[in-house]
């Protein structure tokens, strides 16, 4: 089991270090080094929302919320400064907007048992109904030059802020998965719910918190594109979702839950950000990317699932 | 484990042919758009707020058309959706191509700030036309027409229409949309300068909803017996607005104008039920900006009153770096068929 897995983030790797070289050839201005820094600055935002996807979808579960908290933390941090004039609170504030979104998210769906997909369909459109209220729909812009710095400033010379806050976040969440009991447990939940309740685990706390740490990476998320944006929009957030999404199965954590690794997820959001910058260089229209990143993502699936295809496919022809 | 790295690779490189097919077919002078060496063929990039609305095509075309007159390599591209975050990207994609200008619709206009003001700092000319960015970022601003001059406009066409006297209400988007508001205080300055026999009796929102827009036209025409016209202030309020005066059969006795598309009017237009729809040639929109774009590579500076070819007369506005179309155009039942968008 475990080599298959290892296999399933080899084809990707190498689908990805195929991509690389394609780009390269075709655009020349792609392997410099301050394009390829502003690709890691793009794909931080959706990254860092892609971690707490990961996690809720090894639990077998789903959040289609996290574009609205992301969206709903930019509108209560700009505010919160507008009335407090403290960058710090504000942006405390968001984040535990993110928290308490995760928690809102978390007490549905473990404690009263509603299917993660419908919970989370219902608190995308609250939480973006909550954002749009307070902002009355308009976009918030008076915000301070120091509150720019995690979405446009540079660490070490040119390294991208964020770029710098998603790999901290990534070893984080990998470490957290990987290394601690309820990292076991997330694992466990999203293998076999039933067992994992009669080997001693409190299931619904295990996902409580998956749904609050996801809500927390949103709210990460959505500061960080806020500030590269220089605006607090309800719908920041918004496009983000699905690419998010797809990223984390594409990186081969299995939708059924069980299975998955943030460093597949990362190799994923790669995939997603260096075929949007490289066909952006190349000079494909917008809509032909859709295509072909529809492409790749289908493809990718096809490569990862081949042994469950080919035993398929010997019994047609038996 | 052998025959699965061979068929590995073997789809690696079919997507490598698919990529390479994708883009050959999408835009055919795609592959030389990247060379950084090649500098007699200068690259002009522009951004609508969306692609893929006929609004911002039909600017592109009349961009492509000068582009080519002048050997300008042209790139059209842009968010799929009217989404700041993804325009932002895709300025940050250009600005790594190294374009030489930069013609961008913001769709928000604080947003798109950094993204431009580094584009100049990387050298690239960086305009924006439609809708601005904050003007410390750009060095040019196209614009279409100013409020004042939108607002005057419509408010002469309803006096036109009605005949110089009598009562007319305004339709419009929302009642804290600020542009919407702007052109009414226009409307209502020129009313009190040369149309005081004409009154104002309501101002009614839409909420950017036809089917709202249609309902506040019925109730309009009831509560108001006197009325003799209605100012439709957004694209999807007029239509509305034509549907309902269609409906009640007052086609003739109650006159529509108001800001709207060709192709959204162009029924209620050769019905009677609406009598204009205003808003700006489109086309020459895009011919303008790129027609600017070359005389910021030839480091001029625009002048107040100079003559743009098909465009005519612009105004500058040097304080504010702003160049002004001008007048706005009206799509009526005699010219609407010459414009698609």
């Amino acid at each position: 089991m475990i080599g298959v897995k290892r296999s399933h983030e080899w084809i990707l790797l190498l689908f990805f270090i195929g991509l690389i070289i394609i780009m390269s050839l075709l655009a020349p201005s792609f392997l410099t080094v301050n394009n390829l820094l502003s690709v890691t600055q793009q794909m931080s935002e959706f990254g860092i929302l892609a971690l707490g996807v990961t996690v809720v979808i090894i639990t077998s579960g789903i959040d289609l919320s996290v574009g609205s908290i992301a969206g709903l933390t930019t509108i209560v941090i700009a505010m919160t400064y507008g009335w407090s004039g403290s960058l710090v609170a504000a942006i405390l504030l968001g984040i535990l907007t993110g928290a308490l979104c995760g928690a809102f998210n978390g007490v549905l769906i473990a404690k009263i048992g509603v299917p993660p997909i419908l919970v989370t369909l219902g608190t995308m459109t609250f939480f973006n109904g909550i954002a749009l209220v307070l902002s009355k729909g308009n976009a918030i812009s008076d915000l301070p030059e120091e509150f720019y710095f995690v979405g446009q400033g540079y660490l070490f010379g040119n390294i991208p802020v964020q770029t710098v806050i998603f790999l901290v976040l990534a070893i984080l969440t990998s470490l957290l998965l990987s290394r601690t009991p309820w990292g076991r447990r997330v694992y466990a939940v999203g293998n076999n719910s039933v067992a994992a309740v009669f080997s001693g685990v409190r299931v619904d706390k295990v996902l409580l918190y998956v749904y609050i740490f996801a809500g927390i990476m949103a709210a990460v998320s959505g500061w960080i594109i806020s500030s590269r944006v220089s605006t607090a929009r309800a719908d920041l957030g918004a496009v983000y979702v699905m690419q998010s999404i797809a990223a984390t199965v594409l990186g081969g954590t299995n939708i059924a839950g069980g299975s998955g690794t943030i460093f597949g997820t990362v190799i994923g959001v790669s995939v997603f950000a260096v075929l949007a910058n490289g066909l952006n260089l190349i000079g494909v229209s917008p809509f032909a990317q859709n295509l072909l990143m529809g492409l790749a993502l289908i493809l990718v699936l096809l490569i990862n699932n081949m042994s469950i295809i080919k035993r398929k496919f010997t019994i047609f022809i038996r | 484990m052998k025959a699965k790295k061979i068929v590995t690779m073997i789809l690696v490189f079919m997507c490598t042919a698919l990529l390479l097919t994708g883009c050959g077919s999408s835009s055919s002078n795609a592959p030389k758009a990247d060379n950084g060496g090649k500098a007699d063929k200068k690259v002009v990039a522009m951004v609508p707020k969306v692609i893929g609305s006929p609004y911002f095509d039909t600017c592109a075309e009349g961009a492509k058309k000068v582009a080519a007159e002048f050997g300008f390599e042209f790139l059209y591209t842009g968010p799929t959706s009217a989404d700041a975050a993804q325009q932002v990207n895709i300025i940050q994609d250009l600005i790594n191509k190294k374009v030489d200008v930069l013609i961008v619709a913001a769709n928000d206009a604080q947003s798109v700030a950094p993204a431009l003001k580094k584009a100049k700092a990387a050298g690239i000319k960086v305009m924006t036309y439609d809708a601005d960015s904050t003007p410390d970022a750009r060095d040019l601003f196209i614009n279409q027409t100013t409020p004042e001059i939108l607002g005057r406009h419509i408010m002469d066409n309803v006096a036109k229409e009605i005949g110089g006297s009598g009562e007319y209400a305004i339709l419009t988007a929302s009642l804290t949309a600020s542009n919407q508001n702007v052109w009414i205080k226009w409307m209502k300055e020129q009313q009190a300068d040369k149309y005081p026999n004409i009154t104002l009796v309501t101002i009614a929102p839409s909420e950017e909803d036809q089917q709202k827009a249609f309902a506040q036209t019925q109730n309009l025409v009831k509560a108001y017996p006197n009325l003799k016209g209605i100012a439709a202030l957004s694209t999807v309020a007029e239509p509305g607005a034509a549907q309902a005066i269609e409906q009640l059969n007052v086609i003739g006795k109650i006159k529509l104008v108001g800001l709207a598309t060709p192709n959204g009017m162009r029924q209620y237009l050769k019905s009677g039920a609406a009598q204009s729809a205003t808003l700006w040639d489109v086309g020459k929109l895009g011919y303008l900006s790129m027609y600017m774009a070359k005389q910021l590579l030839d480091g001029k500076t625009p002048t107040d009153g100079m003559e743009v070819p098909t465009v005519g007369k612009v105004a500058y506005k040097a304080d504010n770096k702003e160049i002004i179309m001008g007048e706005p155009l009206d799509f009526t039942k005699e010219n609407v068929d010459t414009f698609n968008f």
